[in-house]
């Protein structure tokens, strides 16, 4: 084998062509072969690269998912503490406006009744709050607290049926008591049928009731009725604040103005 | 459980009704709850149920101390004198119980209501709400009669299996 392959070599000295026709059939023969081969390695090399190997970047897949969900809880929490901020901002704004001291409380729960309207706080004695104290909101006059345990209270709204706050309207000074009707409306009542009264007026507090320091926005006259027969004139005001909304209320520190007439109730 | 599913009712109650504006229309599901105490537990434990939802209402509403207290525990009664007239394991009887008992309850609502000197008033339109509250409630009552049957069956056994 070792001649013939010298025989092979000296014969085909300097000569440079194509492969004879025994090269051709040997790579006829074994070209499939090398192509089987080179597939194969190629498929394994690609199996590797791409399954094996997508292991390690699947997990990195996963970690990354994780990664942006935590950044979108972040984002919605910064975004709901910018929007609490704001709140709290208007609130301290509004505070500003008039001596009292406040504090801000979150509000928790609301009337499961349905036909009541109350709010439940997540502050009580604890933070100095005491019965008859006002509740209010960065737009105006939400109620006053009607129950204080230590840690929670619950405050009567102003659009609740049993709530009446004495008020003035702005413009005119003409007094009314308002009561609550529903969520969106109240009544401006017991204003004589001369007086002086228009729509889109503001109703403030007078703080003749002696509950609400005066001049608190309470809400804005939408209708005025003059209906024959009767003394008063039958006034509709929408409240300032949207209570469907209410998250935080800031609660005016000032003594229970009516505790000298009973007994204290908390 | 069906402790902690009234009070849950309660806490949740509110905020729910605050979003969706359905109060008039719910369904009391503390009365139908109290309808598959009386027939699952017997009296004593539907009306300590009543009664203490009843004074939980009260705790977080902002009507009369009692009010609903005195509502809760007029609906027991309502069924519970009912189920003396009809069969109150079969779902029919336990529908009529419970419209019974809502429409009972919204009636007195509505008088103490008028006896308070509230504003509301006796109104047809308060009137409606009721009643297609408690047409709801009684229709839905032997299903979720059937829930607590099941969620009973399912904690039994496994109690039974960790012992």
């Amino acid at each position: 084998m070792v001649i013939f392959a010298l025989f092979l070599l000296s014969s085909n000295l300097g000569k440079r062509g194509s492969w004879n026709p025994a090269e051709q059939i040997l790579i006829e023969i074994t070209a499939p072969f090398q192509r089987f081969v080179t597939h194969t390695i190629n498929y394994t090399e690609g199996l590797w690269l791409k399954y094996f190997a997508l292991i390690n970047l699947r997990n990195e897949n996963d970690g990354l998912k994780k990664e942006i969900y935590a950044l979108r809880m972040e984002n919605y929490r910064c975004r709901e503490l910018l929007a609490t901020n704001k709140r709290l901002q208007e609130l301290l704004h509004f505070t500003e406006t008039f001596n009292w001291p406040g504090s801000a409380a979150q509000v928790i729960g609301r009337d499961p009744s349905g036909w009541f309207e109350s709010i439940l706080i997540d502050k009580g004695k604890q933070s100095k709050f005491k019965v008859n104290m006002p509740v209010l909101d960065a737009r105006g006059v939400v109620g006053r607290l009607v129950s204080v345990s230590p840690n929670y209270s619950k405050a009567l709204l102003i659009i609740d049926q049993n709530s009446a706050v004495d008020c003035i309207v702005q413009r005119s000074r003409e007094k009314g008591i308002v009561k609550g009707v529903s969520e969106k409306i109240c009544k401006l009542e017991y204003v004589v049928k001369t007086g002086d009264v228009a729509v889109g007026d503001t109703v403030i507090t007078s703080g003749m009731g002696r509950v609400f320091p005066k001049g608190l926005p309470v809400g804005e006259v939408i209708e005025v009725k003059s209906s024959p027969g009767e003394l008063f004139l039958n006034i509709t005001v929408k409240p300032m604040v949207d209570f469907s909304k209410l998250e935080e209320v800031l609660i005016v520190l000032k003594e229970d103005p009516l505790s000298s007439n009973r007994k204290e109730k908390d | 459980m069906v402790w902690m599913v009234g009070v849950a009712i309660i806490l949740v109650r509110g905020d729910v009704a605050n979003q969706i504006k359905v109060a008039f229309f719910e369904v009391d599901l503390v009365t139908i709850i109290t309808g598959y105490l009386l027939i699952s537990h017997g009296q004593v434990w539907a009306g300590f149920f009543a009664f203490g939802q009843g004074l939980l209402m009260d705790c977080y509403s902002a009507g009369l101390v009692g009010l609903f207290t005195l509502l809760y525990m007029t609906a027991f009664l309502g069924m519970s004198i009912g189920s003396r007239f009809f069969d109150p394991n079969s779902p029919r009887s336990m529908i009529l119980l419970v419209i019974i008992a809502v429409l009972v309850k919204g009636l007195l609502f509505m008088v103490l209501l008028n006896a308070f000197s509230f504003e509301t008033g006796f109104r047809h339109s308060i009137l409606l709400s009721i009643c297609i509250s408690a047409i709801i409630s009684g229709l839905l009552a032997p299903f979720v009669g059937h829930v607590f049957n099941q969620m009973d069956r399912f904690f039994r056994k496994k109690r039974k299996s960790e012992i």
